[in-house]
């Protein structure tokens, strides 16, 4: 177990098994809402292609506030659209340079 | 702070009687002022810190860029040339492509800061990175494009026969085609990164990275003297669409695109443009007659082209100190 997970004095900083650790966000975002604490939640973006974070957090309001990236992408996703623009824009230059010494 | 009345002393008693006499605090607590909580709706970054870490990439770089799109087009114009059997372009074409690929590597090695450290990125082949497939790319260029030079040189100087010629031309294909890939996959390099401004322009930064290798390559072998229909019609098409591209910039008017448009970069990336596109499109059409216009117009576009490579990488590092413009792109409607 890391060292400041071990010394918090009140457990905000845990370690341990990720499904656990869900568990445990949850019913903790679930004790805050109750409090009147409505804008609770879990920072955990495991429904995007970057596939979960190392580490999940309980905040208060919109992950902005932190630096949290709200939704965020692995870069690589766009490779597609990328690549096909070089390859557009490629063929063009192909077809301008022989136009040029057709013409 | 005392003129809110939330906030004072009391409303914290009233709050511990509650808790006390109920076990349950049904209302918000004191929001502390400075503390490290956020404060809700005003405070949309982490006190404006940058999210990203910014690129680290050194001034070879964006020159790497600039030269590698000059060299792989000039073996595009050299592989044309030889179809259309105009051999003074031919030779050119293959050896201005053999100096870019010969002054290309040292700048790709000098940034990685240890020389050996090259030999890594040619240890492995990885198509999902841009930076794998380029290493390997230009590699193969260099080579092609050598190969072509000493095929075409040998042939010049009487060594001809049909091996070397079928040689020749297998090298001149392969070095147009790796060429191709050399001048464009520093666009998808970019592209394909979390940095704001380049992610959001993914599908653009390939047509401006193709088109001022294009220009810059005409312009090269004008200046080389090649004064001729070809390299004129090249340049004003590389020209046009640069103006376009940099009408469409200032147009669309996007978040994402202010460092495009706003501050130092911005108006690196206007002098650029402006100097590729509308300055050099005029000088050609206009007084396409004069060789001293031509050689001017060339100029212009090899300095404007250059000068928008600077700018796309500074824009860059300016895009990824904004926290902003990465929030506005993931949450959509914000833009």
């Amino acid at each position: 177990m890391p060292a400041c997970a071990k010394a918090c004095p009140t457990q905000s900083i845990r370690f341990g098994e990720l499904d656990e650790l869900r568990q445990q966000a949850q019913v903790r975002v679930k004790e805050l809402q109750d409090r009147g604490y409505n804008d609770a939640q879990i920072y955990d973006p495991t429904g995007s292609s970057v596939g979960g974070t190392h580490a999940i957090f309980v905040i208060l309001g919109q992950p902005e506030a932190y630096n949290f990236p709200p939704a965020p992408e692995v870069p690589t996703i766009h490779m597609k659209s990328a690549w096909s623009a070089a390859l557009l824009s490629a063929s063009a230059v192909v077809l301008v340079v022989f136009l040029a010494f057709a013409l | 702070m005392a003129a809110n009345p939330k906030i004072t002393e009391d409303r914290l008693e009233a709050l511990r009687e509650e808790a006390a006499r109920t076990g349950k605090v049904q209302d918000h607590g004191i929001v502390p002022v400075g503390g490290p909580f956020p404060q809700p709706a005003s405070a949309m970054s982490y006190h404006g810190n940058p999210v990203l870490k910014p690129p680290t990439w050194t001034w070879q770089v964006p020159l790497y860029f600039f030269v590698g799109g000059v060299a792989g087009i000039s073996a595009v114009i050299a592989l044309a040339a030889h179809l259309f059997g105009n051999a003074g372009l031919l030779r050119a074409g293959l050896w201005v492509g053999f100096a870019g690929g010969l002054i290309s590597a040292p700048l790709l090695i000098a940034d990685l800061g240890r020389p050996a450290r090259f030999l890594n990125m040619l240890r492995v082949f990885k198509l999902r990175s841009a930076m794998s497939v380029g290493a390997w790319t230009l590699a193969g260029f260099s080579s092609a494009v050598g190969l072509a030079v000493v095929c075409h040189e040998l042939i010049l100087a009487g060594y001809g026969n049909d091996s070397l010629r079928v040689l020749e031309w297998l090298a001149e294909i392969s070095a147009a085609l790796s060429g191709l890939i050399l001048a464009s996959y520093t666009s998808v390099l970019i592209g394909v990164t979390a940095i704001p401004v380049w992610s959001e322009n993914r599908r653009l930064v390939p047509v401006v990275f193709l088109a001022g290798g294009m220009g810059s390559a005409a312009a090269v072998l004008e200046l080389l003297g090649f004064l001729v229909p070809v390299t004129q019609f090249i340049g004003i098409v590389a020209s046009t669409v640069e103006t376009l591209v940099a009408i469409m910039i200032e147009l669309r008017g996007r978040y994402v695109d202010r460092p495009l448009r706003e501050g130092a970069v911005g108006w690196l990336t206007r002098a650029g443009a402006a100097l590729a596109g509308p300055t050099s499109l005029l000088l050609r059409i206009f007084w396409g007659h004069s060789s001293l216009a031509r050689y001017v117009a060339a100029v212009c576009f090899i300095i404007g082209a250059l000068i928008s490579r600077y700018a796309w990488i500074g824009a860059g590092r300016v895009s990824s100190r904004d926290p902003q413009a990465l929030f506005r792109i993931q949450r959509p409607g914000n833009n």
